[in-house]
């Protein structure tokens, strides 16, 4: 029931985010095809039924809190609440560490939102944001200590799990395999690479499309769903969530056949394999690793696809003459 | 001439040594021998030797094994436990166990220890110092009890020495537990050099680690404990050495050098004459005759050489061998001993009297009414296996029966789990298995007081104690559920598949008041983990790292990228080089096929 009631207000996040249009326009940019947009309705029952949702929900993961509190922020932020956006923010950090991440997106988002007429400069929204979320996250590791009895050790056993990876149960993930088959010498080298790697994203895609943060944070959504510590469905659930938000680029989209292919074909045999491994023990390891392999492989695609597409058009703004016709990079 | 003298001096230093250290009796041995349905025997071989505190403290080792003894001191160790042991005590058959339990461990070794220290740190600093000396002195792997195999039990056990109480405050009890360690010859020989007649006389000549790890059921063990008698005089520090086994008879007998079992001739069968059917050619065999003939030498492969000289020479203490079977027995002992009965009609002691070797004959038995020695039940049965299927997660239930039929039975159950066995004690459930579905909660009711400490990741176990009680007449189903957790490749053992050991649960049955707490072990369980491929190291760091470069490529590729028009390209410079490379494939191919060249230049085209 909670968990329910969790994922509706998860949903009535979602749909003040597509109320907004911020996936089609915003104060600097507007897109060509803005008038191609499902109801907020719609996009609100497509995160509801997404059987990812359902399965998730029924699995009752505290992950589910954490992308509440996402969506929540993404929807304050959307609006140009910069505090609540914040303090969505700080909770959801507080509770899984890296949508500490979403912090320069979830930045431009409140600034390229404000409606007032006389809008902050990108200094002022960011001074604002950062004490909020400092002063927010401070109190409520602050709480735990003094739930805890006084003692910082629950940080090494919450967040130091998410950073050293000590479980390796495995999951839709690329890490766990990993490190287990990694040599203990390399154990920290290879845990720096990755974090650096999931952080990699964060600058360069907020650099490039910073007229489309909104877009920016469904991209880095996408990406965490692949690449952090311990992913899940759920993840995948709330990129998912948010893809629907551009329709409008869908036409763009190269690989949309091979991709929904690629992941259902993951979806499907991942329980099975993992069955044969753990269960039926006529399968081993590897059945399971390559099924994430290609779940990984799937889901990047998709995340680069729709990348092209947004940036596509993007340009097509600048070229409306293009509209339609090849296009190279270079 | 000189020789003869010198003999003659030596030997009556041998007295002179031997008087003396019987006025101090500071040493004792005993073998006890007791035939054990259906056709077994159980050898309990008990060395004590003490040495006075004050000496210890001086270092004037004399029966004190001096190894041990400065391992103690340096470990500040004020009362040690060490046990090796192997297989499965039959309680169903064989009864109550030797010593009430208290002189064995659980499958593998097991070490527990009172360790003097002012803090935590400091004791685990000792223990580790005292693990890795014992690991070196036994030829044991005990280096291996680190954190994640030590824990501290609450309420299990009780120093059985006497501690000042000046001391007691800073007294830490560690205990460890290596289910996995086979126990073998290379243990009894250190374990034979720390008596002080080392194995060359008295009792302990008839250990041999053929016959010692060959039996059903073995555990040696060393205590270590200050006594200090009552009566106000020094305290002494006393090393009690035991080794108990349970030899198959039958077994046992098999000659050395032709150890494959062989069908036996028909005329050596023993074959059951109240079967309808027995007649000359069809015969019942036999083969648990309880009272078939043994002897000594049989039984442990060598007779006994002589008694130890340092034994007492006379009184109970001298009686070296003694069996526990009915007086109406009849027993053929060597010449050289002498046999004396005690009261009751089932016990019998030996005593040897000169360095002669010692052995004894008991015949088949003669009639059908001696009675066998009675046995004493156990006032518990305790049966500990896996449940569930699978390598995801499992469940381990413990039977507990009480057999007596008016009295309940309380006892303190511990279990010390690996901390890849992670356990949900939200799920610990004891079940009355007889009563009605109606009665009220039965984990209130039977579970008295539960004392748990959750693991930490490669830091430390869980260690979870119940004081919990038993009904008369009925069994209590104690059981909880846990999870698997996937180790890294390095942190499996050489056979991964075989699985993991996990130590065996301790019961402390607490009896009345007075009388010391009687001790049952469950056996060791197998935990099979789901185990990664061990050949894949170098594939899985490839092909992972190709997914995320292909990931990381695919998205900057477009990141940093421009779009232009498909019709607009043309002026970079691979372009031109790439043209300029098929202008000359061209070329080439043209300068080749001469023939094919109308062909070839349409494709160009």
């Amino acid at each position: 029931m909670l968990y329910i009631i969790v994922d509706l207000l998860s949903a009535s996040s979602l749909m003040q985010i597509a109320d907004t249009g911020a996936s089609v326009s915003s104060r600097v940019f507007a897109s060509q095809r803005k008038d191609v947009r499902w109801t907020s309705a719609a996009i609100g029952a497509a995160f509801l039924f997404n059987p990812f949702t359902i399965a998730t929900c029924i699995a009752r993961p505290t992950s589910v809190f954490t992308n509440c509190a996402i969506l929540t922020a993404v929807a304050k932020a959307a609006t140009s609440d910069i505090v609540p956006a914040m303090l969505a923010l700080a909770l959801s950090s507080y509770l899984s560490l890296y949508p500490i991440l979403l912090i320069p997106p979830l930045i431009l988002l409140c600034h390229d939102q404000q409606t007032a007429t006389k809008p902050k400069t990108i200094v002022q929204v960011t001074t604002t944001a950062l004490t909020t979320l400092v002063s927010a996250l401070t109190a409520l590791i602050g709480v735990s200590y003094v739930l805890t009895g006084g003692s910082w050790e629950f940080l090494s056993s919450t967040y130091g799990v998410q950073l050293l990876l000590p479980d390796l149960t495995p999951n839709v993930g690329l890490w766990w395999y990993f490190f287990i088959e990694m040599f203990d010498s390399f154990r920290e080298f290879f845990l720096g690479v990755f974090w650096l790697h999931l952080a990699a994203y964060v600058g360069g895609l907020s650099i490039r499309l910073r007229n489309q943060p909104l877009f920016v944070i469904t991209c880095l959504l996408g990406i965490f769903a692949i690449f952090k510590p311990y992913p899940s469905i759920s993840d995948t659930s709330l990129f998912l969530a948010l893809l629907p938000l551009y329709r409008h680029v869908f036409p763009l989209m190269r690989y949309t056949f091979f991709t929904t292919s690629v992941i259902l074909y993951a979806t499907l045999l991942g329980p099975a394999f993992y069955y044969l491994w753990i269960y039926a023990g006529s399968g081993n390891a590897n059945f399971f690793y390559a099924i994430t392999l290609v779940w990984s492989l799937g889901l990047s695609v998709v995340v680069a696809d729709l990348l092209f597409a947004v940036l596509r058009d993007e340009w097509e703004v600048e070229r409306p003459d293009m509209k339609g016709k090849e296009v190279r990079q270079i | 001439m000189t020789i003869l003298a010198l003999s003659f001096l030596l030997s009556s230093l041998v007295v002179f040594f031997a008087s003396f250290a019987s006025a101090s009796a500071d040493y004792h041995e005993r073998l006890l021998l007791r035939p054990l349905p259906p056709s077994s025997l159980l050898a309990s071989f008990n060395f004590r030797s003490n040495a006075s505190s004050s000496s210890f403290e001086q270092q004037n080792f004399r029966y004190f094994p001096r190894s041990l003894g400065q391992i103690l001191q340096h470990a500040n160790t004020r009362e040690l436990h060490l046990r090796f042991s192997l297989g499965r005590w039959d309680a169903e058959s064989w009864g109550e166990r030797p010593w009430g339990g208290t002189r064995e461990g659980g499958t593998g070794v097991e070490l527990w220890a009172w360790v003097e220290a002012v803090s935590d740190e400091e004791a685990d600093a000792r223990w580790l110092t005292l693990t890795n000396a014992l690991s070196g002195l036994f030829c044991a792997s005990l280096n291996f009890i680190d954190s994640t195999r030590t824990i501290r039990p609450v309420m299990s056990f009780q120093p059985s020495g006497h501690h000042s109480n000046s001391t007691i405050p800073n007294l830490h009890l560690l205990h460890g537990a290596l289910p996995r360690e086979p126990v073998c010859t290379e243990n009894l020989t250190p374990f034979l050099k720390l008596l002080p007649c080392k194995g060359k006389a008295g009792i302990s000549s008839l250990l041999d680690g053929h016959k010692l790890f060959d039996a059903s059921w073995q555990s040696m063990s060393i205590d270590v404990r200050p006594v200090c008698p009552e009566d106000g005089s020094e305290c002494i520090l006393e090393i009690d050495q035991t080794v108990d086994m349970v030899l198959d008879i039958e077994r046992s007998k098999r000659h050395r050098d032709n150890p494959i079992p062989r069908p036996r001739p028909a005329e050596e069968l023993i074959c059951d004459p109240t079967k309808p059917y027995a007649s000359d050619e069809i015969c019942y065999p036999l083969d648990s005759a309880f009272d078939q003939p043994w002897s000594l030498s049989e039984v442990f492969g060598r007779p006994m050489k002589g008694s130890c000289p340092l034994t007492e020479s006379d009184g109970e203490d001298s009686e070296a061998v003694c069996i526990n079977i009915s007086d109406q027995r009849g027993i053929y002992s060597s010449p050289g001993a002498v046999e004396h009965k005690y009261p009751g009609g089932f016990f019998r002691c030996y005593k040897i009297l000169d360095d002669a070797e010692f052995d004894f004959v008991i015949p088949k038995g003669q009639s059908e009414n001696i009675p066998s020695t009675p046995l004493d039940h156990p006032l518990l049965y305790a049966e500990r296996s896996f449940t569930g299927h699978g390598q995801e997660r499992g469940g381990v239930q413990t039977l507990l029966t009480n057999p007596s039929h008016d009295s309940p039975v309380e006892f303190v159950y511990l279990e010390s789990l690996p901390w890849f066995m992670k356990t949900y004690l939200h799920t610990l459930r004891a079940k009355l298995n007889n009563a009605d579905k109606n009665s009220p909660s039965d984990k209130e009711s039977l579970i008295k007081e539960i004392y748990y400490r959750p693991a930490l990741d490669r830091h430390r176990g869980t260690q979870l104690e119940i004081r919990m009680l038993v009904p008369a007449a009925s069994t209590v189903t104690l059981s909880y559920d846990f999870e698997k957790a996937v180790l890294r490749y390095t942190e499996y053992p050489p056979d991964a598949n075989r699985g993991f050991d996990v130590a065996p649960a301790i019961i402390k049955i607490t009896t009345p008041a007075g009388k010391p707490p009687l001790y049952i072990r469950t056996t060791s369980l197998l935990l099979p983990l789901p185990t990664p491929d061990f050949s894949m190291p170098y594939n899985v760091i490839i092909l992972t790292s190709t997914v995320m470069a292909l990931a990381f490529g695919s998205i900057f590729n477009l990141l940093v990228r421009r779009f232009v028009a498909a019709d607009e390209v043309g002026t970079s410079w691979h372009l031109k080089a790439s043209k300029r490379i098929a202008g000359k494939i061209r070329g080439l191919t043209r300068r080749v096929r001469r023939k094919g060249k109308v062909e070839t230049e349409a494709k160009v085209k």
